[in-house]
Protein backbone atom coordinates (compact mmCIF):
# COMPACT_ATOMS: atom_id res chain seq x y z
CA UNK A 1 0.00 0.00 0.00
CA UNK A 2 0.99 3.70 -0.63
CA UNK A 3 1.35 5.74 2.85
CA UNK A 4 2.19 9.32 3.02
CA UNK A 5 4.02 10.08 6.17
CA UNK A 6 5.32 13.95 7.32
CA UNK A 7 7.38 14.84 9.83
CA UNK A 8 10.18 17.65 11.45
CA UNK A 9 12.39 16.30 9.05
CA UNK A 10 10.96 14.87 5.85
CA UNK A 11 7.46 14.35 3.76
CA UNK A 12 7.14 11.91 2.01
CA UNK A 13 5.51 8.93 -0.03
CA UNK A 14 6.15 5.55 0.22
CA UNK A 15 5.42 1.94 -0.99
CA UNK A 16 4.89 0.13 2.30
CA UNK A 17 4.20 -3.99 2.42
CA UNK A 18 2.64 -3.84 6.85
CA UNK A 19 -0.39 -3.19 7.99
CA UNK A 20 0.36 -1.48 11.13
CA UNK A 21 1.95 1.36 12.43
CA UNK A 22 4.81 -0.30 14.47
CA UNK A 23 5.77 -1.59 10.94
CA UNK A 24 5.77 1.11 9.60
CA UNK A 25 7.76 3.02 12.23
CA UNK A 26 10.38 -0.27 12.19
CA UNK A 27 10.25 0.53 8.13
CA UNK A 28 11.33 4.19 9.14
CA UNK A 29 13.94 3.17 11.50
CA UNK A 30 12.28 5.38 14.00
CA UNK A 31 11.35 4.76 17.75
CA UNK A 32 7.84 5.31 18.62
CA UNK A 33 8.54 6.44 21.97
CA UNK A 34 9.91 9.37 20.39
CA UNK A 35 6.82 10.57 18.59
CA UNK A 36 3.01 11.03 18.81
CA UNK A 37 1.77 9.51 15.75
CA UNK A 38 -1.17 10.37 13.96
CA UNK A 39 -3.39 8.98 10.98
CA UNK A 40 -5.46 11.05 9.54
CA UNK A 41 -5.31 13.44 11.52
CA UNK A 42 -6.75 11.65 14.27
CA UNK A 43 -4.29 10.13 17.37
CA UNK A 44 -3.38 6.18 17.02
CA UNK A 45 -1.67 3.67 19.15
CA UNK A 46 1.30 1.86 17.62
CA UNK A 47 -0.90 -0.72 17.22
CA UNK A 48 -3.62 1.01 14.93
CA UNK A 49 -3.96 -0.77 11.58
CA UNK A 50 -3.44 1.22 8.27
CA UNK A 51 -4.99 1.03 5.13
CA UNK A 52 -4.06 2.40 1.14
CA UNK A 53 -3.30 6.27 1.05
CA UNK A 54 -3.43 7.29 4.98
CA UNK A 55 -1.90 9.94 5.79
CA UNK A 56 0.55 9.66 8.97
CA UNK A 57 1.65 12.51 10.79
CA UNK A 58 5.27 12.07 13.51
CA UNK A 59 5.09 15.16 16.04
CA UNK A 60 8.82 14.84 17.56
CA UNK A 61 8.30 14.35 21.50
CA UNK A 62 11.94 15.30 22.00
CA UNK A 63 12.78 18.87 20.79
CA UNK A 64 15.67 21.22 22.22
CA UNK A 65 15.68 24.63 22.79
CA UNK B 1 -7.73 -0.50 21.65
CA UNK B 2 -9.68 1.42 24.10
CA UNK B 3 -9.68 3.94 26.70
CA UNK B 4 -8.98 1.92 29.95
CA UNK B 5 -11.75 4.28 31.35
CA UNK B 6 -14.62 4.18 28.63
CA UNK B 7 -15.57 3.09 25.04
CA UNK B 8 -13.62 6.11 23.21
CA UNK B 9 -10.15 4.90 21.34
CA UNK B 10 -7.11 5.16 23.35
CA UNK B 11 -4.89 7.89 21.98
CA UNK B 12 -2.15 7.01 25.15
CA UNK B 13 -0.36 4.64 26.73
CA UNK B 14 0.34 5.50 30.48
CA UNK B 15 2.60 2.73 31.22
CA UNK B 16 3.34 3.65 34.83
CA UNK B 17 0.13 3.69 36.06
CA UNK B 18 -1.08 0.63 33.68
CA UNK B 19 -3.58 2.71 31.71
CA UNK B 20 -4.47 3.66 28.42
CA UNK B 21 -6.82 6.82 28.14
CA UNK B 22 -8.96 8.37 25.19
CA UNK B 23 -8.56 12.06 24.35
CA UNK B 24 -11.44 13.03 26.61
CA UNK B 25 -10.13 10.97 29.78
CA UNK B 26 -6.61 11.96 28.74
CA UNK B 27 -7.05 15.42 28.89
CA UNK B 28 -9.27 15.46 32.15
CA UNK B 29 -6.05 13.87 33.58
CA UNK B 30 -3.60 15.96 32.64
CA UNK B 31 -5.01 18.98 33.42
CA UNK B 32 -6.05 18.05 37.01
CA UNK B 33 -1.90 17.15 37.69
CA UNK B 34 -1.20 20.13 36.37
CA UNK B 35 -3.88 21.92 39.17
CA UNK B 36 -2.76 19.41 41.68
CA UNK B 37 1.09 20.48 41.33
CA UNK B 38 0.39 24.38 41.12
CA UNK B 39 -2.05 23.89 44.21
CA UNK B 40 0.32 21.51 45.73
CA UNK B 41 3.75 23.58 46.36
CA UNK B 42 1.23 26.65 46.27
CA UNK B 43 2.88 27.94 43.20
CA UNK B 44 0.18 30.39 42.33
CA UNK B 45 -2.15 32.63 43.97
CA UNK B 46 -5.19 33.53 41.52
CA UNK B 47 -6.48 36.87 43.64
CA UNK B 48 -2.68 37.79 44.45
CA UNK B 49 -0.25 37.12 41.73
CA UNK B 50 0.48 38.72 38.61
CA UNK B 51 2.44 36.03 36.24
CA UNK B 52 4.98 36.67 34.21
CA UNK B 53 5.18 33.16 31.74
CA UNK B 54 8.62 32.54 30.21
CA UNK B 55 7.40 31.67 26.68
CA UNK B 56 9.80 30.22 23.97
CA UNK B 57 6.65 29.22 20.94
CA UNK B 58 7.70 25.37 22.15
CA UNK B 59 4.65 22.81 23.01
CA UNK B 60 6.03 23.17 26.57
CA UNK B 61 5.49 27.11 26.66
CA UNK B 62 2.73 27.53 24.96
CA UNK B 63 0.89 24.50 26.23
CA UNK B 64 1.51 26.27 30.02
CA UNK B 65 0.18 29.75 28.66
CA UNK B 66 -3.04 27.85 27.37
CA UNK B 67 -3.70 26.13 30.71
CA UNK B 68 -2.80 29.39 33.09
CA UNK B 69 -4.86 31.14 30.95
CA UNK B 70 -7.67 28.40 30.95
CA UNK B 71 -7.11 28.38 34.76
CA UNK B 72 -8.10 32.03 35.10
CA UNK B 73 -4.78 33.26 35.72
CA UNK B 74 -3.46 36.89 35.67
CA UNK B 75 -1.05 36.22 33.30
CA UNK B 76 1.48 38.37 30.52
CA UNK B 77 3.27 35.88 28.25
CA UNK B 78 7.20 37.65 28.24
CA UNK B 79 9.40 36.31 25.36
CA UNK B 80 13.23 36.58 25.63
CA UNK B 81 14.60 36.73 22.36
CA UNK B 82 18.45 35.67 22.60
CA UNK B 83 19.09 36.21 18.55
CA UNK B 84 19.66 33.01 17.41
CA UNK B 85 18.66 32.93 13.65
CA UNK B 86 16.72 30.76 12.28
CA UNK B 87 15.02 29.80 15.75
CA UNK B 88 14.24 32.37 17.60
CA UNK B 89 12.78 34.51 14.52
CA UNK B 90 10.72 31.46 13.55
CA UNK B 91 9.66 30.90 16.77
CA UNK B 92 8.14 34.64 17.31
CA UNK B 93 5.50 34.14 14.40
CA UNK B 94 3.85 30.92 16.66
CA UNK B 95 4.01 32.70 19.66
CA UNK B 96 2.13 36.13 18.01
CA UNK B 97 -0.73 33.88 16.67
CA UNK B 98 -0.92 32.13 19.82
CA UNK B 99 -1.36 35.54 22.13
CA UNK B 100 -3.26 37.10 19.44
CA UNK B 101 -6.10 34.25 19.24
CA UNK B 102 -6.38 33.77 22.89
CA UNK B 103 -5.96 37.87 24.01
CA UNK B 104 -2.86 37.72 26.17
CA UNK B 105 -0.76 40.41 26.68
CA UNK B 106 2.72 39.95 25.06
CA UNK B 107 6.24 41.04 25.33
CA UNK B 108 9.51 40.93 24.10
CA UNK B 109 12.47 41.62 25.12
CA UNK B 110 15.93 41.65 22.69
CA UNK B 111 19.06 40.63 24.18
CA UNK B 112 20.69 42.71 20.96
CA UNK B 113 18.74 45.64 21.62
CA UNK B 114 19.54 45.83 25.51
CA UNK B 115 22.87 44.70 25.62
CA UNK B 116 24.21 45.16 21.89
CA UNK B 117 24.91 41.30 21.39
CA UNK B 118 23.33 38.05 20.21
CA UNK B 119 23.74 34.78 21.56
CA UNK B 120 24.74 33.77 17.62
CA UNK B 121 27.90 36.11 17.99
CA UNK B 122 29.07 33.87 20.99
CA UNK B 123 31.91 31.48 19.70
CA UNK B 124 32.44 28.79 22.46
CA UNK B 125 29.51 27.19 21.37
CA UNK B 126 29.97 24.36 24.48
CA UNK B 127 29.12 26.57 26.82
CA UNK B 128 26.14 28.52 25.27
CA UNK B 129 23.56 26.78 26.82
CA UNK B 130 24.86 27.81 30.09
CA UNK B 131 25.18 31.01 28.78
CA UNK B 132 22.04 31.19 27.58
CA UNK B 133 20.69 30.11 30.40
CA UNK B 134 22.15 33.17 33.03
CA UNK B 135 21.31 35.70 30.24
CA UNK B 136 17.68 34.36 29.81
CA UNK B 137 16.81 33.75 33.67
CA UNK B 138 18.18 37.09 34.25
CA UNK B 139 16.44 39.39 32.17
CA UNK B 140 13.23 37.21 32.87
CA UNK B 141 13.55 38.33 36.70
CA UNK B 142 14.11 42.08 35.99
CA UNK B 143 11.40 42.36 33.14
CA UNK B 144 8.97 40.33 35.52
CA UNK B 145 9.95 42.37 38.15
CA UNK B 146 9.09 45.95 35.78
CA UNK B 147 5.55 44.42 34.86
CA UNK B 148 4.84 44.14 38.25
CA UNK B 149 4.52 40.57 38.11
CA UNK B 150 4.82 38.63 41.57
CA UNK B 151 5.39 35.24 40.03
CA UNK B 152 7.64 33.81 37.00
CA UNK B 153 6.21 30.44 35.39
CA UNK B 154 8.00 28.05 33.05
CA UNK B 155 7.27 25.28 31.19
CA UNK B 156 9.83 22.81 32.22
CA UNK B 157 8.46 19.44 32.43
CA UNK B 158 9.01 15.79 34.03
CA UNK B 159 11.82 15.46 31.56
CA UNK B 160 13.38 18.59 32.01
CA UNK B 161 13.26 18.38 35.36
CA UNK B 162 14.27 14.98 36.01
CA UNK B 163 17.47 15.86 33.64
CA UNK B 164 18.18 18.85 35.56
CA UNK B 165 18.31 16.62 38.97
CA UNK B 166 20.30 13.62 37.78
CA UNK B 167 22.96 16.52 35.80
CA UNK B 168 23.45 18.48 38.97
CA UNK B 169 23.90 15.18 41.10
CA UNK B 170 26.52 13.83 38.24
CA UNK B 171 28.20 17.00 38.58
CA UNK B 172 28.01 17.28 42.68
CA UNK B 173 26.13 20.52 42.34
CA UNK B 174 24.24 19.86 45.25
CA UNK B 175 24.38 23.47 46.03
CA UNK B 176 22.55 24.65 42.69
CA UNK B 177 20.01 21.76 43.27
CA UNK B 178 18.66 22.97 46.73
CA UNK B 179 17.98 26.24 45.14
CA UNK B 180 15.45 24.26 42.46
CA UNK B 181 12.36 22.35 43.28
CA UNK B 182 8.91 23.19 42.33
CA UNK B 183 9.06 27.10 43.61
CA UNK B 184 12.80 27.97 42.56
CA UNK B 185 15.32 30.03 45.13
CA UNK B 186 16.29 29.61 48.91
CA UNK B 187 15.79 33.23 49.86
CA UNK B 188 13.44 35.74 49.73
CA UNK B 189 14.63 39.07 48.19
CA UNK B 190 12.31 42.16 46.46
CA UNK B 191 14.51 41.84 43.95
CA UNK B 192 13.85 38.00 43.24
CA UNK B 193 10.61 36.95 41.43
CA UNK B 194 10.23 33.43 42.26
CA UNK B 195 9.72 30.91 39.54
CA UNK B 196 7.50 27.97 39.54
CA UNK B 197 6.95 25.07 37.27
CA UNK B 198 3.77 24.19 36.67
CA UNK B 199 4.02 21.48 34.33
CA UNK B 200 6.81 19.70 36.23
CA UNK B 201 4.88 17.13 36.47
CA UNK B 202 4.10 16.49 33.06
CA UNK B 203 6.33 14.29 30.50
CA UNK B 204 7.33 15.74 27.30
CA UNK B 205 5.23 13.41 25.25
CA UNK B 206 2.17 14.21 27.16
CA UNK B 207 2.54 17.65 26.69
CA UNK B 208 3.54 17.05 22.46
CA UNK B 209 -0.20 15.04 22.80
CA UNK B 210 -2.03 17.54 25.07
CA UNK B 211 -0.42 20.60 22.50
CA UNK B 212 -1.59 18.64 19.32
CA UNK B 213 -5.86 17.49 20.72
CA UNK B 214 -6.16 21.02 21.23
CA UNK B 215 -5.10 22.65 18.60
CA UNK B 216 -1.88 24.81 20.22
CA UNK B 217 0.56 25.30 17.45
CA UNK B 218 3.83 25.39 18.46
CA UNK B 219 7.09 25.62 16.95
CA UNK B 220 9.62 22.22 16.62
CA UNK B 221 12.22 24.10 15.22
CA UNK B 222 15.27 22.90 17.49
CA UNK B 223 18.09 25.43 19.14
CA UNK B 224 21.09 24.69 16.88
CA UNK B 225 23.06 24.41 19.76
CA UNK B 226 21.05 22.26 21.57
CA UNK B 227 23.59 19.47 20.20
CA UNK B 228 26.32 20.65 22.13
CA UNK B 229 24.38 20.12 25.56
CA UNK B 230 25.45 17.85 28.28
CA UNK B 231 21.88 17.35 28.95
CA UNK B 232 21.81 15.38 25.75
CA UNK B 233 23.15 12.52 27.23
CA UNK B 234 21.34 12.35 30.48
CA UNK B 235 17.99 12.49 28.27
CA UNK B 236 19.38 9.71 26.76
CA UNK B 237 20.06 7.57 29.69
CA UNK B 238 16.64 8.61 31.08
CA UNK B 239 14.79 7.81 28.29
CA UNK B 240 16.25 4.07 28.26
CA UNK B 241 15.54 3.77 31.92
CA UNK B 242 12.11 4.91 31.64
CA UNK B 243 11.23 2.37 28.61
CA UNK B 244 12.66 -0.75 30.44
CA UNK B 245 11.28 0.17 34.19
CA UNK B 246 7.85 2.59 33.45
CA UNK B 247 7.65 5.35 36.37
CA UNK B 248 11.65 5.72 37.17
CA UNK B 249 11.04 9.77 35.82
CA UNK B 250 8.09 9.97 38.72
CA UNK B 251 10.16 8.31 41.16
CA UNK B 252 13.30 10.70 40.53
CA UNK B 253 11.04 13.70 40.94
CA UNK B 254 9.38 12.22 43.78
CA UNK B 255 11.89 11.57 46.07
CA UNK B 256 13.73 14.61 45.12
CA UNK B 257 10.73 16.70 46.46
CA UNK B 258 11.38 14.55 49.45
CA UNK B 259 14.99 15.29 49.97
CA UNK B 260 14.61 18.87 48.68
CA UNK B 261 13.76 20.67 52.42
CA UNK B 262 16.88 19.09 53.86
CA UNK B 263 19.19 20.42 50.96
CA UNK B 264 17.34 23.95 51.96
CA UNK B 265 18.06 23.77 55.46
CA UNK B 266 21.22 22.67 54.90
CA UNK B 267 22.56 25.39 52.17
CA UNK B 268 20.72 27.92 53.85
CA UNK B 269 22.51 31.10 53.23
CA UNK B 270 24.07 32.28 56.32
CA UNK B 271 24.15 35.95 55.55
CA UNK B 272 22.23 38.63 53.32
CA UNK B 273 22.26 38.49 49.65
CA UNK B 274 24.54 41.00 48.19
CA UNK B 275 23.94 43.43 45.52
CA UNK B 276 25.57 43.24 42.23
CA UNK B 277 28.27 46.70 41.80
CA UNK B 278 26.97 46.50 38.30
CA UNK B 279 23.84 45.82 38.33
CA UNK B 280 22.62 46.24 41.42
CA UNK B 281 20.50 42.83 41.16
CA UNK B 282 21.35 39.83 43.69
CA UNK B 283 24.11 37.78 44.16
CA UNK B 284 26.42 36.11 45.85
CA UNK B 285 30.12 37.84 44.49
CA UNK B 286 30.55 41.11 43.99
CA UNK B 287 29.21 40.99 40.20
CA UNK B 288 26.39 38.76 39.35
CA UNK B 289 26.64 36.27 36.52
CA UNK B 290 24.43 38.11 34.07
CA UNK B 291 26.89 41.29 34.46
CA UNK B 292 29.63 38.57 33.91
CA UNK B 293 28.15 37.63 31.11
CA UNK B 294 27.50 40.36 29.74
CA UNK B 295 30.87 42.15 29.92
CA UNK B 296 32.31 38.75 28.07
CA UNK B 297 30.19 39.26 25.00
CA UNK B 298 28.92 42.69 25.21
CA UNK B 299 32.44 44.50 23.86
Amino acid sequence: MRIYVESRDFKKNLSFGGTTVRQLMKALKLNSENFVISRNGEIVLEDEALSDRDKVKLFPVISGG
Amino acid sequence: MKCSRCKNKAVIELKYVGERLCATHFSDLFERRVGRTIDKAKMLDRKKDKIAVGVSGGKDSLVLLYLLKRFHYNIVAVTIDEGIRGYRDHSLAFIKKFCRKHKIPWKVYSLKKEYGFTLDSIKNKKLMCSYCGVLRRGMLNKKARQLGCTKVATGHNLDDETQMILMNLFRGELERLARTGPMTGVIEDELFVPRVKPLRGCSEREDVLYAVLHDIKYTDVECPYSRYAYRNIVREMLNKMEERYPGTKFAILKNFDKMLPFLRTYYMPREQPKRCKKCGEITRGSICKFCEVVEEFAS
